[in-house]
């Protein structure tokens, strides 16, 4: 059967808490960025209005 | 001995090869035609031009090994030609931006079985679908297949438009690809599209510090474009600078695709986990708005196409995604939303890049 070495092992272990680390900060800061838009959204929404 | 030169006269034939499709196919003829090119004059018997005084192997330390200096420069022409406006207007999709880039985490998780750490994540990265943050990645990590990523990067690039309706279809119903989604254009005012560049680098750096570079090139490209009062600047970055960069970063690749070092079985599998990390970013982007959709309304669901658009191969991505809800549903129109999530791949794939680096110190 397939048996990964003990150095195997812990590689494919960092890789994969790296990877999921590094994916759920990506989300995180997308989540950042869309707070963001949003807020500038409506400020331009409100500066528009201001100008009509 | 006689192995080298078969090796050579192999490569010597690759080269012919990449020069064909990008003439003949106009597979991204700016980058494959000088790699091609380079393939060859490298690895001609007794060639002494990727020596150490030659001109390629002047290129390869200037330009990539030493200050990186291509790839962040090309993203400066990047940004440039990219509109966020429809990211701005619809910003939820900077969430199909992130789950589209589970190609590149997954992969390496997968090629770690087979390669250390470093070169595992070098392959992943290949999922960014994105030449310059490829080569800073596999650059910075040392990885000694810089080379090959790099190709295989570029060519599955070059193949989205094959590759993606197969995974499209394969993971979507019939029912699901003629979802009708109405877009409703508004405005972006010039206030949000000059801040929001500025406000993604800060975001970005904080969050990953090892980005700052690749976003902060990507996005003053970005703000060069959208602050209108430097569009001849914007223009060259465009028009000059990205494709000037693009045909010396594929002249520059060329000292490292010498035979020996190239045809390897490593090779063969990095070709693999390439392809194999273009349909996992489709199929995460895909599944990401399927299970976004058991939470919203009947009448607001998402088409799940969208999804395989939070690439970074833009626009080539948001085109095969509009393509296929058309052949769906003739009323379909999908394109501004895939545009959106394209370019949210774009800045998704840019960060995927910093993080991976932040994360290995």
């Amino acid at each position: 059967m397939f048996a990964l070495s003990n150095a195997a092992t812990s590689t494919v272990n960092a890789a994969v808490s790296m990877g999921f680390r590094a994916w759920g900060l990506l989300a995180l800061s997308m989540g950042g960025i869309f707070l963001v838009v949003l807020i500038l959204n409506n400020l331009g929404r409100k500066k528009n209005r201001d100008k009509e | 001995m006689e192995n080298e030169l078969i090796y050579q006269l192999i490569m010597i034939l690759v080269g012919i090869l990449l020069i064909y499709l990008a003439i003949k196919k106009k597979m991204e003829p700016a980058l494959l035609l000088p790699m091609g090119f380079g393939a060859i004059l490298v690895n001609l018997p007794g060639s002494v031009i990727a020596n150490d005084i030659g001109i390629l192997s002047w290129l390869y330390n200037f330009g990539i090994d030493t200050f990186e200096v291509f790839p962040l420069l090309l993203f400066i022409g990047i940004g440039a030609m990219i509109d966020f406006g429809p990211l701005i207007q619809k910003p939820w999709l900077l969430f199909v931006g992130a789950a589209g880039q589970g190609g590149i985490f997954l992969t390496m998780m997968l090629a770690s079985l087979f390669f250390p750490l470093n070169d595992a994540a070098s392959i992943g990265i290949i999922g960014a679908a994105d030449g310059p943050t490829a080569i800073l990645v596999s650059q910075r990590l040392n990885s000694q297949f810089m080379a090959p990523i790099l190709i295989v990067a570029y060519c599955y690039m070059a193949l989205v438009p094959i590759i993606q309706p197969a995974v499209l279809k394969a993971t979507t119903t019939k029912h699901e690809r003629e979802i009708q989604m109405t877009y409703r254009a508004g405005d972006v005012s010039r206030f949000t599209r000059i801040v929001f560049p500025i406000a993604v680098t800060i975001i970005c750096s904080l969050m990953a510090p090892d980005s700052a570079a690749l976003v902060g090139m990507l996005m003053f490209g970005n703000l060069l474009r959208e602050c209108e009062v430097l569009d001849s600047l914007s223009n060259a970055a465009q028009n000059v600078l990205s494709p000037l960069i693009t045909l010396l970063l594929g002249l520059s690749i060329a000292p490292m695709m010498k035979g020996t070092d190239l045809l390897t079985f490593q090779t063969i599998m990095i070709i693999g986990f390439g392809l194999l990390a273009f349909v996992f970013d489709t199929a995460c982007g895909v599944f990401f708005i399927k299970i976004a959709n058991l939470f919203l309304p009947k009448d607001s669901k998402v088409n799940p196409l969208i999804g395989g658009a939070g690439i970074s191969a833009f626009p080539m991505s948001a085109r095969v995604v509009q393509k296929v809800g058309n052949e769906a549903n003739r009323q379909n129109h999908l394109l501004p939303f895939a545009i959106g999530a394209n370019v949210a791949g774009q800045i998704g794939s840019v960060l995927a890049g910093g993080l991976i680096l932040s994360m290995f110190g």
